[in-house]
């Protein structure tokens, strides 16, 4: 059966002022961070303060593990920081001042320290590690020093810790969030040891030791032998690998903008078209274009059920006066990929004609995501609002004047507001299922603030229902909508673009921006 | 008198990890009085004023007193003819100023303790702490191993804290305040002083108090309406981490030793008057929901109860089967302090001279007027 090595830290404070790279707070605390309390708890353990030997074959074996998964409530980084002025170790200099009876003070001597602590919603983390055959060689070791370890963080954040051996039953019925390291590089990264990091340890220890000489300072080199992996909430979306193109003229010489109430769905097919020619050029798979590049499978209307796709993004143009013209798309995979099929159309794509009607009006040309107006598209933004209406995976209430209508006939004034309530429901649910159906997490789904209606929430967006839609879509409710993501605990999110939600989420519809 | 082996369960190797306690207190005008927290400078976006931060929760949370400035109140305690005979008293006189070791800011690291006769001692004794005996260090100062200690200057040897207290508000609501500062008289309209021709001449009559002075909208303390609460953890694993070399016997009595005091710190309520409008007890409409607990290394919580005299008798016997270190005054070294060529403080780069840690917002005084 398989097991796990569960390593457990409880703080015994609300709050860790562990900081990751770039001096920012860091939650849940680094592998490598823990790691290096259990080798200053082993030192501790058996006393060997200045050489470990001991406990020194259970560490080398734990450094050598895959990067553990990590279990831990939720961790809220202070709004802002704190400064503090602490003394100086100069006190000599006080009190010679005082022997020549003079008036000096440590007042003088203080040196800024930025306070910023993670505030915890539930004290404990658990690194869970996979463990071959079930057995955990160093248990007993590695036990003695966990417990033994005390703080993690600074010097005030004092813990308790512990290990167990446990099922993978019981590590499921662990509370709390699960981080897990991931391949994909936009997750955020936690450092863990590696083959080496316990000498390193142990040559920086001896370095700290020796920093102060009879010449003076003498640095102590930073820890170099670890890795940085990154990790990703399970409530968090994947980053999805983009590539952009500009909508030139023939002759390159300005853009092709295209009206994005009308023109929409029809700049999403150009562009698929023109993958498709490129596609084949290349001899890729007759299935992978069919299914990736086409998105053709047997679900209704010929379309593909999952979402292993291209999804092709026209991009209006938005300006501080008003949403304008399409003059770029972008295209994604699908969250999580690795970026290989992007990277392969930014190459096979970029030069390559617009086709309308069987004659060519334009060509594409890849630019950078780093453009202002693609950032409006892909920043992470807490709020969220349509540029595109959302269409719905499914009929709401009814028409609002059907639900006008059934207002009318409601006998009481509670009637009429169960009619409104009813009818709002569904529509909320049907938003809901969209986002869900779109890729992200379902805890954001179902905690997300969502405001919809026919007008647009930005200037120079029209009205929903005028927007054209492929005939497929065309009897499904739309709306323009602002999404405010937010976790389980209310707590804001920030999401990463690009957002397209909705029944015609691959074609341009449902595509949101980053609020103000 | 006290059982030596009480609490030996404490310093065992399945012992607790921690005690914990967490209380309710309240300002002594009642629990909805106005208590005024610490103040913190301004600086990189920081605007300053009272720490209060956004609660994970929903509601916020404010620190009134943090975990160094409880233990700036703790510590001296050792000091009071209650508890004096717990531990040696250090002082160093430079000067007509003497400073006790407990009121050093780096403890038996400081500088100004280094530099006295105590040097080759203090050295000593950190050199121990590193090859894994902390008992020389416990004979002049034990207190630096309860609140945790770090020899910058010298050794580098580092020992964490055991006893961590701090205090802090919930749910607060932000008040302020206006006064304005009248003059005994007026200077310048009975012609005892020109008329400012100028904003230096008239700044400088405001800094001296010749003028009348507004001071508009200022930090008015706060109320918390979810209560004010003590977290204190005495961390039990890391006591077990002192070790006398490898006599166990030592070993033990050592540990007690230091378990006494660091009992008799985490048992005596530092709080009452913090600073000025800041004057706190405990609340007893919460006194229910007090915590004391053993905290065990698999997370179980267990009630414990443990009264300060109980901890200030058992401290008594552990001291007296330690062997309490000889206390000393002695004066600080100027030839020393010339001599001490091993750098200075942490070494980290120097901050701007003349700022205080914390800003303490005193009540200005209201002379007639508003």
């Amino acid at each position: 059966m398989p097991s796990l090595l569960c390593l457990t830290i409880r703080f015994l404070q609300p709050y860790c002022h562990g900081r990751g790279d770039g001096a920012e707070p860091e939650w849940p605390p680094s592998p490598l961070r823990v790691f290096q309390a259990l080798v200053a708890a082993a030192a501790g353990h058996w006393n060997e303060r200045m050489r470990l030997e001991y406990a020194v074959p259970a560490l080398r074996w734990l450094e050598e593990q895959l990067p553990p998964l990590i279990v831990a409530g939720s961790g809220i980084r202070s709004e802002v920081k704190y400064r503090l002025y602490v003394p100086d170790n100069v006190a000599d200099k006080v009190a010679k001042s005082w022997s020549a009876r003079r008036e000096a003070s440590i007042a003088d001597y203080r040196t800024e320290k930025d306070v910023r602590p993670t505030h915890l919603v539930g004290d404990t983390v658990h690194y869970l590690f996979p463990l071959a055959d079930g057995v955990c060689p160093h248990f007993e070791v590695l036990a003695a020093a966990a417990r033994s370890i005390t703080h993690v963080g600074w010097g005030i954040d004092m813990v308790a810790g512990n290990a167990l051996v446990i099922s993978e039953e019981e590590a499921a019925k662990l509370p709390g969030r699960r981080w897990r390291p991931v391949t994909d590089s936009s997750a955020g990264g936690l450092r863990v040891p590696v083959k080496g990091t316990l000498n390193d340890l142990g040559n920086k220890h001896t370095a700290f030791l020796n920093r102060v000489t009879g010449d003076g300072f003498v640095p102590v080199p930073p820890l170099s032998a670890f890795k940085l992996v990154g990790y990703r909430r399970d409530s968090d979306p994947a980053k999805r690998p983009i590539a952009v193109f500009q909508l030139l003229k023939p002759d390159a010489d300005g853009y092709l903008p295209f009206d994005p109430v009308r023109r929409t769905h029809v700049v999403a097919g150009m562009v698929r078209h023109a993958m498709r020619i490129v596609a084949k050029l290349a001899d890729k798979p007759e299935k992978w274009i069919d299914t990736f590049v086409l998105g053709h499978g047997d679900g209704p209307h010929s379309q593909a059920r999952a979402d292993g796709r291209f999804a092709y993004l026209p991009l209006p143009s938005i300006t501080p006066r008003k949403v304008e013209s399409i003059r770029r798309v972008l295209v994604a995979e699908p969250a999580g990929g690795s970026g290989a099929d992007v990277r392969w159309a930014v190459r096979a794509l970029s030069g390559a004609d617009l086709v309308h009607d069987g004659r060519p009006i334009g060509l594409l040309a890849a630019t950078a995501p780093t453009e202002p107006v693609v950032q409006r598209y892909v920043r992470p933004a807490e709020t969220w609002v349509s540029v595109t209406p959302v269409v719905l995976p499914g009929h709401d209430e009814a028409r609002p004047a059907i639900v006008e209508r059934r207002r009318l006939h409601a006998k009481t004034a509670e009637g009429r507001q169960a009619v409104s309530v009813h009818a709002e429901q569904r529509t909320e649910r049907l938003l809901r299922k969209a986002i869900r159906q779109a890729g992200f997490p379902p805890e954001l789904a179902d905690h997300c603030d969502l405001e919809w209606r026919s007008v647009g929430f930005l200037a120079g967006v029209e009205l929903a229902e005028r927007y054209i839609v492929p005939p497929y879509l065309d009897r499904l409710p739309r709306y323009h909508v602002r999404i405010t993501w937010r976790s389980a605990n209310g707590q804001p999110v920030w999401m990463p673009g690009p957002v397209a939600v909705g029944a015609g989420r691959y074609c341009g519809l449902g595509l949101f921006a980053a609020g103000a | 008198m006290a059982d030596p082996n009480q609490f030996d369960r404490y310093l065992a190797a399945d012992g607790p990890a921690a005690l914990v306690v967490r209380e309710w207190l309240m300002p002594v005008e009642g629990p909805d009085g106005v208590l005024f927290p610490a103040t913190f400078a301004a600086g990189d976006n920081f605007p300053g004023g009272y720490n209060i931060d956004g609660d994970p929760l929903g509601k916020n949370v404010c620190q009134v007193d943090s975990v160094g400035s409880q233990a700036n109140r703790i510590e001296p305690l050792f000091a009071e003819e209650k508890y004096k005979h717990l531990i040696p008293q250090i002082v160093v006189k430079a000067g007509e100023k003497e400073v006790n070791i407990l009121g050093a800011g780096h403890r038996a690291g400081d500088a100004l303790v280094r530099c006295s006769e105590l040097q080759q001692t203090l050295q000593d004794g950190f050199k121990a702490v590193l090859k894994g005996n902390a008992e020389p260090l416990a004979k002049i100062a034990p207190t630096s191993l309860v609140f945790g200690v770090w020899d910058s200057r010298d050794t580098q040897a580092k020992l964490p804290r055991l006893v961590a207290s701090t205090i802090r508000a919930f749910n607060v609501r932000r008040l302020t305040r206006s006064a304005q500062f009248n003059p005994a008289t007026e200077f310048v309209n009975d012609k005892l002083l020109d008329d400012p021709a100028d904003k230096a001449t008239k700044d400088a009559y405001a800094e001296r108090g010749f003028i009348h002075v507004p001071a508009s909208g200022s930090h008015g303390g706060v109320i918390a309406d979810g209560g004010i609460r003590r977290d204190a953890t005495l961390g039990l694993a890391a006591l077990r981490l002192l070790f006398a070399g490898k006599d166990e016997r030592k070993t033990l009595t050592l540990r007690r030793y230091i378990l006494g005091l660091a009992l008799t710190a985490f048992t005596h309520n530092p709080s009452g008057y913090l600073r000025q409008g800041c004057l706190l007890v405990l609340d007893p409409a919460k006194a229910k929901d007090r915590e004391f607990v053993e905290v065990l290394p698999t997370g179980e919580r267990k009630p414990a109860t443990i009264t300060h005299d109980a901890a200030v008798k058992y401290a008594t016997e552990a001291a007296a089967a330690f062997g309490v270190g000889e206390s000393k005054t002695v004066p600080f070294d100027k030839e020393r302090a010339k001599k001490d060529v091993k750098g200075e403080g942490d070494t980290k780069t120097k901050g701007k001279k003349g700022k205080k840690a914390e800003v303490k917002v005193d009540q200005p005084e209201i002379v007639g007027g508003v």
